[in-house]
This record gives C-alpha cells, sequence and structure tokens, in this order.
C-alpha cells in the first residue's frame, strides 16, 4: 500500500511541476516532511524522485521567457535557498538583457536578506572566479558593499578576474555602474582600465 | 584615448577647451599630441559643440575620411547590456594576424574588424578571458596589440583589444579605411531578444 502511495505522490508532484502548477509543489514538499517527522526516513527515496531541485533551472528559464515570476514560484525556490542563489548567479554572467538581470536580482531580493548576506560572503571570502561571478548580482542588491569589499579583493585577483569584474558590473544601472567603477578604478588592473572607462561613459 | 572618446559620448561641454587644446597645439611645424588623440579630440569636439567642432576641425589638417571610423553612441533605452563601441567594419579580404604570447602561438584569419577588436578564426580556440598579443603584418610594418578573447565559437573566437600604441592604432585606423570602406552603423534593435537564449557578447 505504502508503495503505491508513494508512487501515486511522486507522480502528481511531477505532473505539477511540468504543468508549472507552483503551488501545488511546495504542498507536497511540505506533506514529505509531515512523513518525514512520523516515519524517519521513509521519504529519503521519494525526494530525489519529485527532483524539485533538478528542475530549479526550468522554473528560472520559464520566469525569464515571460519577463515574470510565476504565481507560487517563490515558495518553491524559497525551499532551496542555496541551489537558487547558485543557479542565478551563474545565469546573470551569461544575461545580455537586462530586463533578464532584473529579474535575477529580484528573485535573489524576494528570497530574503540571507541570499545577499551569503552572496557577500562569496563575494568576500570565496576564490576569485567563484567570487566575481556575484559582483554583477550584488551590485544591483547592495552596491555599497560592492565598494566596500571589492578594492581589497581586486588587489589578490589575476587579470582575467578584473575583467570578469568589470564585465558584471556593466548590468548596473548606468549612474550606480559609473559611481562604483570611478571608485574601483585605481584598483583595477592598468589593461582593463580602458574597458572600465568605456562603461563608465 | 578612452577618456578622449567618453567625454563626446557624455556630451561633456566643459571639455570643449580641452579638446581643442589636444586638437590644435602645435610646436613649430609639428602637431604636439599624435594623430590618434587628435582624431579623437575632433570626434569628441563634434559631439560637444559641432560648430566650434566643424571649424576647428577645417583647420586641422586631419582628412575628412578618418573621422568616419568613430565611437558610437550607446543607446540609453536598449535593453542590451554591451553595446557595440564602434560600427562593425566587414573587410574586402581577410586580415591575418598573429598570436605572439602563447607557448604554441598560431594564425588569426579576421574578416570583420573595428578599433575596438574583431572577430577571426584560427587553429586553436582560448577561453574567454584570456589574454592575446596579437601581431598583424603589413609589409614591412606591423600593428601590434593586446587584446582579450570574448565568446569562443567553434568557428570563431571575438576579441576586444585592450591596448595598443597611439600610432599603431593610427596605422589600424588607416587599414580599415583600405580594406573595410563605410563602417556599418551598429544598432541594438538588430540584436534580437531570444528570450531564455544566452546572448552572446560582441565586442
Amino acid at each position: 500500500m505504502q508503495t503505491l502511495v508513494s508512487a501515486a505522490f511522486v507522480r502528481l508532484s511531477q505532473e505539477a511541476a511540468s504543468k508549472r502548477c507552483y503551488p501545488a509543489m511546495p504542498q507536497a514538499l511540505s506533506s514529505l516532511e509531515t512523513v518525514e517527522a512520523q516515519r524517519p526516513g521513509s521519504t529519503q527515496s521519494l525526494r530525489p524522485r519529485i527532483g524539485a531541485e533538478e528542475r530549479l533551472p526550468e522554473f528560472i528559464e520559464e520566469a525569464m521567457r515571460s519577463g515574470q515570476i510565476a504565481d507560487g514560484m517563490m515558495d518553491i525556490l524559497s525551499l532551496m535557498p542555496k541551489a537558487t542563489i547558485h543557479y542565478v548567479t551563474n545565469r546573470f554572467g551569461h544575461c545580455g538583457f537586462r530586463e533578464d538581470c532584473d529579474l535575477l536580482a529580484t528573485i535573489i531580493r524576494t528570497l530574503g536578506e540571507d541570499a545577499t548576506q551569503r552572496l557577500l560572503e562569496t563575494l568576500q571570502t570565496a576564490p576569485a572566479g567563484e567570487s566575481a561571478e556575484t559582483i554583477g548580482l550584488v551590485s544591483q542588491l547592495s552596491p555599497e558593499n560592492v565598494e566596500k569589499i571589492l578594492p581589497a579583493r581586486l588587489s589578490q585577483w589575476p587579470r582575467s578576474s578584473h575583467d570578469r569584474a568589470v564585465r558584471q558590473l556593466s548590468a548596473a544601472p548606468s549612474e550606480e555602474r559609473a559611481r562604483l567603477l570611478l571608485a574601483l578604478y585605481d584598483s583595477i588592473d592598468v589593461l582593463i582600465r580602458p574597458l572600465a572607462i568605456d562603461e563608465m561613459g | 584615448m578612452k577618456a578622449v572618446e567618453a567625454l563626446g559620448r557624455l556630451r561633456a561641454s566643459a571639455s570643449s577647451a580641452l579638446l581643442q587644446h589636444i586638437l590644435e597645439t602645435r610646436q613649430v611645424w609639428r602637431w604636439v599630441y599624435p594623430n590618434e588623440l587628435r582624431i579623437a579630440a575632433a570626434q569628441a569636439l563634434l559631439r560637444v559643440d559641432q560648430a566650434v567642432g566643424m571649424e576647428k576641425v577645417a583647420a586641422s589638417g586631419i582628412d575628412r575620411k578618418e573621422l568616419t571610423l568613430e565611437p558610437t553612441d550607446p543607446d540609453p533605452n536598449a535593453s542590451v547590456i554591451r553595446q557595440r563601441r564602434y560600427a562593425r567594419v566587414k573587410l574586402s579580404r581577410n586580415l591575418i594576424a598573429v598570436t605572439t604570447n602563447l607557448r604554441e602561438n598560431f594564425r588569426l584569419s579576421i574578416p570583420e574588424l573595428n578599433l575596438g577588436g574583431g572577430i577571426g578564426s584560427g587553429e586553436r580556440h582560448l577561453a574567454p578571458g584570456s589574454l592575446l598579443s596579437l601581431k598583424f603584418s603589413l609589409g614591412v610594418r606591423n600593428i601590434k596589440a593586446q587584446a582579450i578573447v570574448r565568446g569562443a565559437r567553434p568557428q570563431a573566437m571575438a576579441f576586444e583589444f585592450v591596448d595598443m600604441d597611439l600610432d599603431e592604432r593610427y596605422r589600424l585606423r588607416k587599414l580599415l579605411l583600405e580594406l573595410g570602406g563605410l563602417p556599418m552603423v551598429a544598432q541594438v534593435t538588430n540584436r534580437t531578444r531570444r528570450r531564455g537564449r544566452v546572448a552572446i557578447s560582441k565586442s
């Protein structure tokens, strides 16, 4: 009986995900937690089969295609903050359009202050490559911290990360971008400074 | 150089006197500032103060043709994050450049180039962000530049210049005018919005 109920539960949850019925998914995940509390270990095999985390990229891409965050989607993403931050950070670095960047920043903002703090921690402590990828998002969420943290970090980074930093900052709104680049200018590698000036003016 | 171009883009009227100074200053019978900087100053001055700019350019000895390769104005309403700095120039024949800073150097065949960078195909592909020292051979003289690799696709590799001697940049300008004809005006509207797809940045 338990096997059949589990299979039906997984099937319905998968169907909710594929039909983008977002409000049903947190409900399914919450039900799993209730069952887990009553019968510890019984849901371990169900979670990966529902595959909410694997579908996270699909959900975010769907939001970017439609230009809006669907009802209930943030509730699911809030259940997987680490994976959401990771995907959004990488996706931000490949965005070519301002609206996409704004939408991704909104997702992180909606996740709450913890998400911004986590990004700031990455900016402050992660290795150059990983840290540089957070600059674009953090410049939208907390520009004053970019100005505070980045000069010291740039001094430890290779030239390629300086280039990445300037490109990440190109997604910031024009006035904020110019202000940040001006504040960082002396810390930027000499070869990358012409690119920074291009982004300022 | 980049700062002078930025003054023009920003229409910084307070810079008019400085731009005129760069354009006009002579020492005996020679211009004090390099040709390339004077051209950039002339282009900026034409944006900052067109009437004065036209008057000064006429007396500057700069060939009007040399002014045709100019920085483009960014479209403030465009949703594209990175807009072309210079109009794209399709060359009448591919230009060959050789890398000089790698353990295994290679040749790049370049069909499109402008003062900001270009796109070329070669036997090797490098990761975006790699620094390249490039040498373009032109008869007995060369143009040397440092460039950063941008998007690398199977058939082509985009690169952006980050450092070039001003005299060499002037030679590149002349070469582009000789091989490229008139630049194609960059229009961000030509870059269609493909939702959910990754946009490939262009130099």
